[in-house]
């Protein structure tokens, strides 16, 4: 029960806690508790194994949309590539993703960010939160497609999107 | 021979109506007497009925206002009752808090002793050779002619039937503490009270900085007990058809709070029952709170005993 321990013997023969779990998966510890329960899954002992970490990856539907380093330099560059990966992993009402997806593997400032960003585009009409089974979840509106896949890093609205969440920040959601 | 008295002279008639008048002037004072008596209790009984009507008066609006309090009581909330609940909250987490303190202490000590154990000439030879397999050998099995991953294999399986007891307690969530059985209460409550229900509320003795501060906290048995609830809550949703209603963790009474909102759902079943038999069910599945001596019971109550500001 406590991390106080170096002796190896104790840490060898550990199992993963949950809150281990949660920190390697980037969700809440009450996530993984959801997500293993949903999939009757939830061990007795509340230790987990790779196997676990696995099911809840895959039961969760988690998802890691960025490798941190390898993020769009600029913010306009971020929101027009945000853009267009939810444009194609999300090609209809019908599909949604879970709204940690999204920011899954940035760094927590830029997280703040696509935050904001997300929240506008929810604000403006071009995306739809919606609740699932898997928790608080994101879906494109089917009429704003054509709007939305025309914000390039370069437009206005993008350039106005940045400058709107990055000086009065819109409140990170 | 004495001379015999003379006869009384008979009244003469002015004597006759002087007395007449006196008679009469005294029994009209006789009567003005009587009649000022009279008038004098006339007026002391009508003082007393306006007297007795004022305090029939008075009555009736204690009455009322009597009535309406007993009214009041019944739909509402009194300000005691509202302390009773967060006192006994706060009371409750406290209590829950000092045997979490308890059971940390305990723990250490059994970690230490485990390791002591563990270090015996026998033992740790066996988790050397398992750490080896686990990292070095366990990834080129596959290769291994079929007598030698045989072989191998079995001295593993050796070494884990070895290994188990210390397996087993050093993945065991709370060592077992001598101490008093600790009663505490889980609450819930449905929102509104009568009717459909829009919204479940569950508060845990424990703070809120298990949800909030738990990617700096260590896992102890407060984090476990808010996972068990958390397990029991999914549970129940899934069972009263509401497995993907919305659920928040925010802060009543300085306590965790669990929320679901069941207003887009039709509950299937009696929400009351079920949630107090899956609070039950949480603190029968696993052994950390028997083994911490904390017995758990869940208690229904109207929603706006858990409202923050309190009533009054």
């Amino acid at each position: 029960m406590t991390d106080g321990d170096s002796d190896s013997g104790n840490v060898l023969l550990r199992k993963l806690r949950v809150d281990q779990v949660a920190r390697w998966l980037e969700i809440h510890p009450f996530e993984v508790i959801r997500t293993l329960v949903r999939a009757n899954a939830l061990p007795d002992d509340l230790r987990l194994d790779a196997q676990d970490v696995e099911r809840v990856r895959e039961c969760g539907g988690l998802e890691t949309w960025w490798d941190g380093a390898g993020a769009p330099g600029s913010d306009a560059e971020l929101v027009a590539a945000l853009i267009e990966r939810l444009l194609e992993r999300l090609p209809d009402a019908a599909t949604s993703t879970r709204s940690d997806n999204i920011f899954r593997g940035l760094e927590s400032h830029r997280q703040i960010f696509l935050r904001r960003v997300v929240n506008q585009l929810v604000r403006i009409g071009y995306l739809d939160i919606v609740m699932t089974a898997a928790g608080l979840s994101v879906t494109v509106r089917p009429l704003t497609r054509d709007a939305l896949g025309a914000m390039t890093a370069g437009s206005a609205q993008v350039q106005g999107l940045v400058a709107q969440c990055t000086a009065d920040g819109g409140q990170p959601g | 021979m004495s001379p015999s008295p003379e006869p009384p002279h008979p009244p003469s008639l002015v004597d006759a109506l002087a007395q007449a008048t006196r008679e009469r002037a005294r029994e009209e004072q006789e009567i003005e007497s009587a009649l000022a008596e009279v008038a004098k209790e006339e007026l002391q009984n009508r003082k007393a009925i306006d007297e007795s009507y004022r305090r029939i008066t008075a009555l009736r609006l204690l009455r009322r206002e009597f009535e309406e309090r007993r009214v009041a009581l019944a739909t509402s909330t009194s300000d005691y009752e509202w302390a009773a609940v967060r006192n006994g909250l706060l009371a409750d987490r406290s209590r829950f808090m000092k045997r979490v303190e308890e059971l940390r202490a305990a723990a250490r000590v059994r970690d230490e002793q485990l390791a002591e154990q563990m270090r015996a000439p026998e033992i740790a030879a066996a988790l050397r050779e398992f750490e080896l397999f686990q990292t070095e050998v366990e990834p080129t099995l596959p290769s291994l002619p079929p007598a030698y991953r045989r072989a191998i294999v079995e001295t593993h399986e050796r070494n884990l039937r070895r290994l188990e007891p210390y397996i087993r307690a050093v993945n065991s969530l709370t060592p077992r503490l001598d101490a008093p059985v600790e009663p505490v209460g889980v609450v819930a409550c449905a929102s509104p009270a009568d009717g459909r229900p829009e919204a479940l509320v569950l508060v845990l003795p424990v703070p809120f900085e298990v949800y909030r501060e738990w990617a700096t906290r260590e896992e102890d048995l407060a984090g476990i007990f808010a996972y068990r609830l958390v397990a029991a809550l999914f549970k129940l949703l899934a069972d009263i058809g509401a497995e993907d209603a919305p659920v928040e963790y925010f802060e009543v009474h300085e306590c965790l709070a669990l929320q679901v909102w069941l207003g887009d759902h039709t509950v299937q079943g009696d929400l009351r029952e079920q949630t107090l038999e899956h609070i039950g069910g949480a603190y029968e599945s696993g052994p950390e709170l028997t083994n911490a001596a904390v017995e758990v019971y869940g208690v229904w109550l109207r929603p706006e005993l858990l409202t923050e500001d309190g009533y009054g």
